[in-house]
C-alpha cells in the first residue's frame, strides 16, 4: 500500500531515501562485516532518524558525513543491544547474510570473516578510509575521533584483513 | 583494484534498488518515531520522574563488609540529605553479592537526565542528549562508545518483544522487565507510555542484585532535554 506524502518533509524523505538507499545498503553491509540482515536493520535505524532529524540535516553543510556519522552512531548502537541481537535470532530468519558461495574463492571468505571480527569501529575505518578513500579528516568526523585514531584504527584493521588474506594464500589453518 | 578492496567489493556487493514498498516502510517508521518523539515531549513537560523526590527508601548504614546476599532488607528513612560525591551521608547497602553501596549523588547533573544515587566510587563519566554513562572513578576507558564495565542509561523506543523472556521488576511502582543477555549484561526496561522505555544497562562484572538495580533505576529522571536513541 502506498503511503500519502502530504507534507514536504515526507516527499523530500521519499525522494532522498530512493535515489540513495542502494548506496546505504552496501555501505552497511561492509560496516557490518557482510551481514545482510543486521545491514537492513541498519540502514533502517539510521532512515528513521535521518528523518526525526530531517530539518537538521537538511540544514547540515555536509549531508553526506551527517549521514556517514549516523549510520556509524547507529551500527555502535547495534552492540550497545545485546537483546536485540537476542530477538532477531529468536526470530524467524530470513535470508541474512550472504553465505559463502561455491564459487567464491577462498580468500574472500577469509576477508569476509575478518572483517566481522574487527570492532565495530575499526570496521567503520577501515571501509571508510580504505573502501570508500575518505581523507582522514572526513573519517574522523564520521567516526566522531581524533584524525591519529583514524590512522591507528586504519592501519591495525587493514593489517589483520590482510593477514588473513595471507593466511588463505598460503594454505594455512585459521 | 588491490585483491583487497575487489573482496570487500565482493561482500559489499551490487548496489540493488529498493523492493517496491520499501521507501515507503521507511517514511512509515520515520512518521511514527517522530509521532513518539513529539507524545513523549508533551508527557514530560519538563520532567518525567519515575519516582517523587524524596519517595525513595534508604537506610543509613556503616561501612563494613558487604552483608551476605539477601541480608538488610532496605527500611524507608527520611529522604536523603546531599552528599558529596562518593560520600555517606544517606547510602543504600543492598546486601547483594557485590556488596555495592548506592550513595545520593551530589555532582553536576547530566544532560538528559537527572539521578539520585550512584554507587559509592562511582561517577558520570559522559553524558550527552541520549546517553549517560556511569563509571567507576579512574576508569581508564574513558570511549563514550564503549559501555564495557559501565551502567549506561537512555531512552528508548523499543523493548524486546515477546520472543526473548525478562524477569518481571517493579521499580517505583511500575512494573519493568530485567533481560539478561548470553553474555551477562543486563538490560532494564521500565515503560514510560507512548512506547517510550527508560534502558539501564549493567555491564557482565556488576553483579548487583535485582532489589539494587530497581533502586537505582528509581533514582532516575528522565528530563525534557533527553534524545531517544533510536528514532
Amino acid at each position: 500500500m502506498k503511503v500519502g506524502r502530504g507534507n514536504a518533509r515526507d516527499q523530500e524523505f521519499h525522494d532522498f531515501v530512493s535515489a540513495r538507499r542502494a548506496g546505504l545498503v552496501r555501505t552497511a553491509t561492509l560496516l557490518t562485516g557482510g551481514d545482510a540482515h543486521t545491514a537492513e536493520d541498519l540502514v533502517q535505524t539510521t532512515l528513521t532518524r535521518l528523518y526525526v532529524a530531517w530539518p537538521s540535516f537538511r540544514a547540515a553543510r555536509n549531508p553526506d558525513g551527517y549521514l556517514r556519522r549516523a549510520l556509524v552512531n547507529c551500527l555502535v548502537d547495534e552492540h550497545r543491544r545485546p537483546w536485540r541481537r537476542a530477538e532477531r535470532s529468536t526470530a524467524v530468519p530470513p535470508e541474512t547474510e550472504a553465505p559463502v558461495s561455491a564459487d567464491e574463492p577462498e580468500a574472500a571468505g577469509e576477508v569476509r570473516r575478518a572483517l566481522r571480527e574487527l570492532p565495530p569501529r575499526m570496521r567503520a575505518a577501515v571501509v571508510f578510509r580504505y573502501f570508500y578513500e575518505l581523507d582522514i579528516a572526513e573519517t574522523a568526523d564520521a567516526l566522531g575521533c581524533s584524525t591519529g585514531t583514524v590512522k591507528s584504527q586504519t592501519a591495525r584493521g587493514l593489517d589483520r584483513l590482510r593477514e588473513a588474506l595471507d593466511r588463505s594464500v598460503s594454505g594455512a589453518v585459521i | 583494484m588491490s585483491d583487497l578492496r575487489q573482496y570487500l567489493d565482493r561482500i559489499a556487493g551490487p548496489e540493488h534498488p529498493p523492493a517496491p514498498g520499501t521507501v515507503d516502510s521507511d517514511v512509515t517508521r520515520g512518521r511514527v518515531a517522530l509521532r513518539r518523539k513529539r507524545q513523549v515531549h508533551g508527557l514530560l513537560g519538563g520532567a518525567l520522574a519515575l519516582v517523587a523526590v524524596g519517595a525513595l527508601g534508604v537506610a543509613v548504614v556503616t561501612a563494613g563488609p558487604p552483608a551476605e546476599r539477601g541480608g538488610d532488607r532496605i527500611e524507608a528513612a527520611p529522604s536523603a540529605a546531599p552528599a558529596t560525591p562518593g560520600g555517606t551521608a544517606s547510602a543504600v547497602d543492598t546486601g547483594g553479592a557485590s556488596g555495592v553501596r548506592l550513595v545520593a549523588f551530589a555532582g553536576d547533573q547530566p544532560e538528559g537526565f537527572t539521578i539520585d544515587m550512584v554507587p559509592e566510587g562511582w561517577e558520570i563519566q559522559s553524558s550527552v542528549a541520549t546517553t549517560l554513562l556511569i563509571a567507576p572513578i579512574g576508569l581508564p576507558d574513558r570511549n563514550p562508545d564503549s559501555f564495557a564495565n559501565k551502567i549506561t542509561v537512555s531512552l528508548q523506543d523499543e523493548a524486546p518483544g515477546a520472543g526473548v523472556p525478562g524477569e518481571q521488576v517493579t521499580v517505583a511502582g511500575r512494573p519493568a522487565a530485567l533481560w539478561t543477555s548470553e553474555d551477562g549484561v543486563r538490560t532494564l526496561f521500565v515503560p514510560l507510555g507512548d512506547g517510550a522505555y527508560l534502558n539501564v544497562q549493567l555491564w557482565n562484572n556488576l553483579r548487583w542484585d535485582t532489589a539494587t538495580i530497581a533502586e537505582f533505576a528509581a533514582g532516575i529522571t528522565v528530563t525534557d532535554d533527553v534524545q531517544r536513541s533510536r528514532g
